[in-house]
């Protein structure tokens, strides 16, 4: 599979306008302590992922085309969830700068369907290529950030949502065929 | 704090599970030696040589559970654990050649003539393509297992017949019938066209001046474009006499359309086996795998898997898939090297004879379960050899 597909799985799969109706805000503009805080662990969270990936599924018995079935399955199952529910509901979080951990780092950041597939990115690709798939949603993230919440966007946000969702269909469905047919 | 964690690491922990369950159960490769998977081959070649009758024939099966011995037969299953018997003699086993050829005396009992040419025919009723397409292919191993070409005429004329089999698009009729005594029309089989195919592939490599290229090419384009959804087939099928004879053109006769289908056949072998190596026949995971496949359907896979293998050698194109091809060619091994019945086992039987050395699904082991293991265990050996 080329970069421009991992970049693409990643983008849908993360779903940076889900992940910004989800961020805490103040005044409706994201925390931006908060929102350093939860990427700096995702990306952490995702190097240690990746190199582990290898091992990991050794370790599990398990090669890494069946992974990216498995991967595919979660995938589908969340973008069909996310079709349904476009928008979180809101998580209670911790005081202060413990709110970049929970809840933006957790569970908003990292979901089921990223933690696979970046298991499986990392299985079957270089960790460079792994960081660079991540870093797509990581940058519209960031470029969110500086959107303040009205009605007006937040539809706009979940309708964006909601087609991210549609797309991890696809995308899941990909890496089941990817899964199958691959040696 | 808790009221938030408790449910969100609940559905990781269940869903991993489910996961884990469902989807991914471990894939066990049990580690097979060289030395142990040429035995097994052995042992289950001294099973077909054990089982065949006076007339020539082989015991088709064996039902351990109720000491019962099936009356069919199939002529195409014939001539491949013909072909397997000399391809343990091309591997060194020479004692094998005289079992085949107490297998060939049925085929020479059973020729007939057929639109000029000369084709094995059971009991006097049509003539099969496939059984044919095995009996050139292992005409073949004779002459290259032993050098003698006493069979070369016999083997030349039945490639005729496979030919004359061939229509226009690369199809390829399954019978030739004795009462219109032509091609029976709109007949096609399964494995048949794929066997004839590699037939002729073979005969090419023995005789490359008779022109057996350009047919055998047709059927591989037809096998490419054409075969399954001209033959009704729901989805691609994984055809591993296909994979035999794309081996045996070589990367200089594949062109790019060729290798793709190579490429397609080598991951429905894939997942084939990493299939099989996720069933246990145990609990939850006959729910979700089934239950351990027939030896002879694993055999197959390993087959087609080595043939690709084989050919990944020689085509840089196939270069990229085959540390993959090797993980699931020892895993292949493996298996089948601890799922073969040994003498103490067999023992227990009520014919020890037809226990030793075979493969059996639920209490039932067939001649072609053997035939095609023993073909992809010596496929395989190469392989672990040089892990050795």
């Amino acid at each position: 599979m080329s970069a421009a597909f991992y970049a693409f799985a990643f983008l849908v799969v993360a779903n940076p306008f889900r992940w910004r109706l989800s961020v805490p805000e103040d005044d409706g503009r994201p925390r931006p302590q908060a929102i350093a805080i939860g990427l700096g662990l995702l990306i952490a969270a995702t190097l240690a992922i990746t190199a582990a990936a290898d091992t990991v599924l050794d370790w599990l018995d398990i090669s890494p085309e069946s992974w990216r079935i498995a991967a595919g399955v979660v995938v589908i199952g969340a973008g069909l969830w996310v079709m349904a529910f476009p928008q979180r509901r809101a998580e209670p979080e911790l005081p202060g700068s413990m709110a970049g951990v929970v809840p933006t780092f957790f569970p908003v950041l990292l979901t089921p369907e990223l933690f696979v597939l970046v298991k499986s990115t990392g299985a079957d690709e270089s960790v460079g290529l792994t960081m660079w798939a991540l870093a797509v949603p990581v940058a519209g993230l960031v470029l969110l950030s500086s959107l303040r919440r009205s009605p007006p966007s937040e539809t706009v946000l979940v309708g964006l949502s909601r087609l991210l969702g549609a797309l991890a269909v696809v995308v899941g469905m990909a890496l089941i065929i990817s899964g199958i047919r691959d040696v | 704090m808790r009221r938030l964690l408790v449910p969100h690491l609940a559905l990781w922990i269940v869903g991993g599970a489910l996961i884990r369950v469902a989807i991914v159960p471990p894939e066990v490769c049990p580690v097979a030696t060289a030395t142990e998977a040429r035995q097994a081959a052995i042992s289950a070649g001294d099973w077909l040589a054990r089982s065949i009758g006076e007339d020539g024939r082989f015991a088709y099966g064996y039902r351990r559970d109720v000491d019962e011995v099936p009356t069919e037969y199939n002529s195409a299953r014939h001539t491949a654990a013909m072909l397997t018997l000399y391809q343990l003699a091309e591997a060194g086993e020479q004692r094998f050649v005289a079992e085949g050829d107490r297998a060939l005396r049925y085929v020479l009992d059973n020729l007939i003539a057929a639109g000029g040419r000369t084709a094995f025919a059971e009991g006097g009723g049509d003539a099969p393509l496939g059984a044919n397409g095995l009996l050139v292919a292992a005409l073949v191993t004779r002459r290259v297992a032993t050098g003698d070409p006493s069979f070369d005429g016999l083997m030349i004329d039945i490639g005729h017949f496979l030919v004359g089999q061939q229509q226009e698009n690369g199809s390829m009729l399954a019978f030739w019938d004795r009462q219109t005594e032509a091609p029976l029309p709109d007949t096609y089989g399964i494995f048949a066209t794929g066997e004839a195919f590699w037939g002729m592939t073979l005969i090419d490599g023995q005789f490359p001046h008779l022109d057996f290229r350009d047919p055998a090419l047709s059927v591989a384009y037809y096998l490419a474009r054409d075969r399954d959804r001209l033959e009704g087939q729901t989805s691609r099928y994984p055809d591993h006499w296909a994979a035999y004879g794309m081996a045996e053109l070589g990367p200089d006769l594949l062109d790019n359309e060729l290798i793709a289908n190579a490429r397609r056949l080598a991951g429905f072998f894939s997942i084939r086996l990493r299939v099989e190596s996720q069933r246990t026949g145990e609990g939850v995971n006959v729910l979700v795998r089934g239950w351990p496949g027939p030896p002879s359907g694993v055999g197959t896979a390993g087959e087609g898997m080595a043939a690709l293998w084989r050919l990944s050698a020689a085509d840089t194109r196939l270069a990229d898939m085959r540390a993959g091809m090797e993980d699931d060619l020892r895993c292949y091994a493996g298996m089948m090297v601890e799922g073969q019945i040994g003498a103490e086992e067999a023992a227990a039987y009520d014919r020890p004879g037809l226990g030793e050395g075979a493969w059996f699904y639920r209490d039932y082991s067939q001649m072609d379960d053997q035939q095609h293991n023993i073909s992809a265990l010596l496929a395989v050996f190469p392989l672990l050899e040089e892990a050795s």
